[in-house]
């Protein structure tokens, strides 16, 4: 009788004997900070008895809030994708549609993040995560879809009464065009660098290539051809080729600097938000 | 005397459920790798290693974190993991002295790997075959031709699918070897003394022989251009001159290097060949 009892004791209940083996103890090992630890107890829970979808969905959200903890967003947004977003709670699957779409920002995924936000609306149309919005603007500024991202500011300033300036209005938004930036500096050197907003840059390239030119044509005039050729035409060549690939480059920081002080802006208004 | 029979039953139960419980986390080690979670996977192999007795237990979980630092190319910490694998599973242990001596070599510890396939002897026919192999590979990693040639004798007769292809390409590497002409770094200062750029077309590297020629070229031309017009006292003629002597001279420095760097990319690049083909047998047969 006590063998059988003993037995029937045990067996069932073997693997359950290490601290990481319940809920309430990997939650804990994430609240000390241990995220590698409790990313293994909330595998573990998984690997145990993945039970219903639902389960199974809030232990993977778990386990991406431990990556996300440590500043692994991409392989946050790879253990989100396991999750089955046609199970479980309506908030529950909400939040993991905002995770993984946030996840997919952080990771440099911005369309992905887009169509993942566009899925969550569409099924869930009166969710209540504002973030979420502003996670959209921010997405539709990285794919520079400006028009829209206004459009869905002023609708989420309508929406909840948000205080403060549109940080689309009176702003340079739209990207400057490494394009022309490149073709102005073949057309005249400098200007290029002048329209990507670096005037002082586009000066001194415009200077360093006029000097080239100008002692080709004084070593040629004094009859120093191979110096007016190898030197002061080979000089000009590069400087003149080199300038507008530069003016190109600078362009492109320039949207960037532009993108991200709009981002910024935006991401004020979240201040509030959180408030 | 019920209660010593309990005490006994409980100390039992304990060892069981000690037993049950390792071998549950060694398969959700299994499951970690599986799934590529490697970092998980080490932190549970060992933690395991710490909790388990017995040298089987031991020995599998040196194994498997052997293999997630091969898998990350972290190959010392492979390696120090496989040479903890013990005799007690043969299967384990050939295959950890395996991919022990190729980490080895693969690190260019290529005298460590030699000793240790010297050492290790299989009981087994194919394994002898590959390690047999796996030596032919080290002599010409160690560019010693003469024991590739008796280690080559070994291979020729057995003929064995599983390094057919390999050895046939081992052939190759040592007949390039053989013919890989050696150059000297004297010669090829001498030849750009008198051609600015021939040092570095004699090293092997032609377009850099003819660029450097050519800036040279340009150079000296506006030199002589320089002293012609504007003489020898000229600023023109100063500065140019300047420039072309630098460029002389590194050009001179630059072509001693030349003949040692193009020697070592044809090395490398028929070391990486010879290490690729060391490889390919060891992953067919144990994975």
């Amino acid at each position: 009788m006590i063998i059988r009892y003993f037995l029937i004791c045990t067996f069932p209940f073997a693997p359950f004997f290490t601290r990481a083996q319940s809920l309430a103890a990997a939650d804990s090992l994430f609240e000390e900070g241990r995220y590698l630890e409790a990313r293994v107890a909330y595998e573990y829970l998984l690997f145990q008895r993945p039970g219903a979808s639902d389960r199974v969905n809030l232990l993977l959200l778990k386990k991406a809030y431990c990556f996300k903890a440590e500043g692994l967003y991409n392989e946050a947004y790879e253990t989100l994708q396991q999750a089955d977003f046609f199970a479980g709670s309506d908030s529950l699957k909400q939040t993991l549609y905002y995770e993984v779409a946030l996840a997919a920002y952080v990771s440099g995924q911005h369309d992905v993040a887009l169509s993942r936000l566009q899925e969550m609306f569409y099924y869930f149309p009166d969710h209540n995560l504002p973030m979420a919005f502003l996670l959209e603007i921010l997405c539709l500024n990285q794919l520079q879809r400006w028009d829209d991202a206004a459009k869905r500011y002023q609708q989420l300033q309508t929406r909840l009464h948000l205080a403060g300036d549109n940080p689309y209005k009176g702003r340079r938004i739209k990207p400057k065009n490494p394009d022309r930036a490149e073709t102005w500096s073949y057309v005249l050197p400098g200007s290029g660098q002048v329209y990507a907003g670096y005037g002082a840059r586009g000066v001194s390239s415009l200077l360093l290539q006029s000097a080239c030119a100008a002692f080709a044509t004084y070593s040629f005039h004094n009859g120093f051809y191979f110096s007016g050729a190898f030197t002061g035409v080979s000089l000009f060549y590069m400087f003149y080729n080199g300038g507008a690939r530069y003016a190109r480059s600078l362009t492109e920081k320039t949207n960037a600097k532009r993108l991200n002080a709009l981002n910024e802006a935006v991401l004020k208004s979240a201040q509030e938000l959180k408030k | 005397m019920r209660v010593i029979a309990c005490s006994i039953l409980v100390l039992i139960g304990a060892k069981v459920v000690m037993a049950q419980t390792s071998a549950y986390n060694m398969a959700f080690a299994r499951y970690l790798m599986a799934r590529q979670h490697d970092d998980e996977a080490i932190y549970v192999l060992q933690k395991l290693d710490t909790e388990l007795s017995g040298p089987a237990r031991h020995d599998s979980v040196a194994y498997l974190l052997g293999n997630i630092y091969y898998r990350q190319q972290n190959l010392a910490l492979s390696s120090r993991y496989f040479d903890q694998v013990s005799d007690a599973n043969p299967r384990l242990k050939s295959e950890a002295e395996f991919f022990s001596g190729f980490n080895h070599a693969y690190m260019r510890l290529t005298a460590d790997a030699y000793s240790r396939f010297l050492r290790y002897l299989p009981g087994d026919s194919i394994l002898q075959h590959l390690r047999i192999f796996e030596l032919a590979g080290l002599a010409l990693l160690q560019r010693n031709l003469a024991r590739y040639d008796s280690l080559d004798a070994l291979l020729q007769p057995a003929q064995v699918y599983l390094t057919r292809q390999q050895t046939a390409n081992f052939r190759q590497y040592h007949g390039r070897i053989r013919e890989l002409p050696r150059k000297s770094p004297g010669v090829a200062v001498a030849l750009s003394a008198v051609l600015p750029g021939a040092g570095r077309f004699y090293a092997g590297n032609r377009g850099q022989g003819i660029y450097t020629f050519l800036i040279s070229a340009m150079l000296g031309l506006q030199t002589w251009e320089a002293y012609e017009k504007a003489g020898l006292r000229s600023f023109r003629f100063i500065a140019y001159s300047t420039l072309f002597t630098s460029l002389y001279v590194g050009t001179l420095w630059g072509s001693a290097f030349a003949v040692k760097i193009k020697r070592d990319q044809v090395n490398e690049t028929i070391d990486n060949q010879i290490l690729f083909d060391m490889h390919i047998p060891l992953r067919t047969f144990f994975h």
